[in-house]
């Protein structure tokens, strides 16, 4: 039976289109599927300091084209379309897409990432997009001169939070425990008091709204719960990676649903890698994402070779 | 048929999409939100949120379509159709 294709990567962030460049450049056919868009989150991160090469940094929709321009130049092909499932067949993969669509290819190399947890209280689903965002820089600009709520205490909450200071009067930082983002951010969030207030041991309980128009988020702090009154709120608390549509294959997970891998980055499936943020114990940077991708790359060329 | 088109400058949702009408070849207004006051109201009156991309695809027979994000699909199948 002919195989459609020599590797399918599943995902086009960072570091499958990484793992692209390195396959196409030796005339191995590879395409990428993506639901979404090319460069992952990624792409939504507004800039992006701490990736080599780039001495005064990058904004991330421009990183995200580059890599994707450079996937491209050597061959690498982008299917919009999303994968459902895949199942080993004789010495093959075969994939199926939510369509139904049925492709086939020798190895596979599944870096999905992870995607932004939502933090499952009352108002956040009701209000999603009328006043709960999960993008800043897709949503910031309708908050001009007006006041925001960023929940969250990692990386992505306070670069998010200083982004937003661009647009709005105010930011109020909903921080649950202690801040965990990187010395360099809490330093620079240091100089933007004025702008930012930082509400650390606050947990977030509700988004609150009058007139079917959010007004604000109930906290609580302690013993006491209040209301800070806020036009938007956005959320960032940590991660999901996305593997639900591996829940009926043999390929193992962790506890927090990242894929385990060997030191090959192959999965428990034959001829299914993993790499990038979605792989079990991942740093989740944007750096370790494309060295993931180019080791993929070259361990499942080894793969190929041996088949 | 007139494509309209709400995006802010620093949205990757919104890139890719005009990049797609680009490939696609078809011809469309784009209104930056973020720097247009103007048309984020028009654009929250009309969809009813604030997101982006947010498309509009006025039709000659008057009819308008509406797309909230960069949905290919719900895009492709309105357009040829």
């Amino acid at each position: 039976m002919s195989v459609d294709h020599d590797v399918v990567m599943i995902g086009a962030g960072p570091s499958a289109l990484t793992a692209a460049i390195y396959t196409t450049r030796e005339e191995i056919d590879t395409v990428l599927f993506e639901k979404s868009i090319a460069g992952g989150l990624a792409a939504t991160t507004d800039w992006i300091d701490n990736y080599p090469g780039y001495s005064k940094g990058i904004e991330g929709i421009k990183l995200a084209d580059e890599l994707r321009q450079q996937a491209e130049r050597f061959g690498a092909k982008l299917s919009f379309k999303e994968i459902a499932t895949l199942r080993r067949h004789d010495n093959h993969i075969q994939l199926t897409t939510t369509k139904g669509d049925v492709l086939s290819a020798r190895a596979v190399l599944i870096a999905t990432g992870s995607n932004h947890r939502t933090l499952n209280v009352p108002g956040e689903n009701e209000y999603y997009s009328r006043g709960v965002h999960y993008c800043a820089t897709c949503d910031g600009a309708f908050y001009k001169n007006r006041r925001i709520a960023v929940v969250g205490g990692g990386n992505s909450a306070v670069q998010e939070a200083i982004f937003l200071t661009r647009f709005a009067s105010h930011v109020d930082l909903l921080v649950r425990s202690k801040l965990r983002a990187s010395e360099v951010l809490q330093e620079k969030l240091a100089t933007l008091r004025d702008k930012i207030t930082v509400h650390l041991e606050t947990a977030t309980d509700e988004v609150v709204a009058t007139d079917d128009v959010v007004t604000g988020v109930r906290v609580t702090s302690g013993n006491s719960s209040r209301v800070i009154p806020v036009d938007g709120v956005f959320i960032f608390v940590g991660l999901i990676p996305n593997t639900q549509f591996l829940k009926d294959t043999p390929i193992e997970l962790d506890k927090a649903g990242h894929i385990k891998t060997d030191n090959n980055l192959e999965t428990a499936m034959p001829g299914v890698f993993a790499a990038g943020d979605v792989r079990s114990r991942s740093t989740a940077q944007i750096a370790s994402a494309v060295g993931d991708g180019a080791t993929a790359a070259l361990r499942i060329r080894e793969y190929l070779e041996a088949l | 048929m007139k494509i309209t088109v709400y995006s802010t400058q620093t949205c990757p949702f919104c890139v890719q999409l005009k990049q797609w009408l680009d490939k696609k070849g078809y011809e469309y207004t784009d209104y930056s939100v973020d720097k247009n006051p103007y048309a984020a109201q028009i654009m929250i009156r009309q969809s009813g949120q604030m997101g982006v991309p947010f498309t509009t695809i006025e039709h000659e027979d008057g009819t308008l379509d509406k797309i909230l994000g960069f949905d290919r699909k719900k895009l492709a199948t309105i357009l040829e159709s």
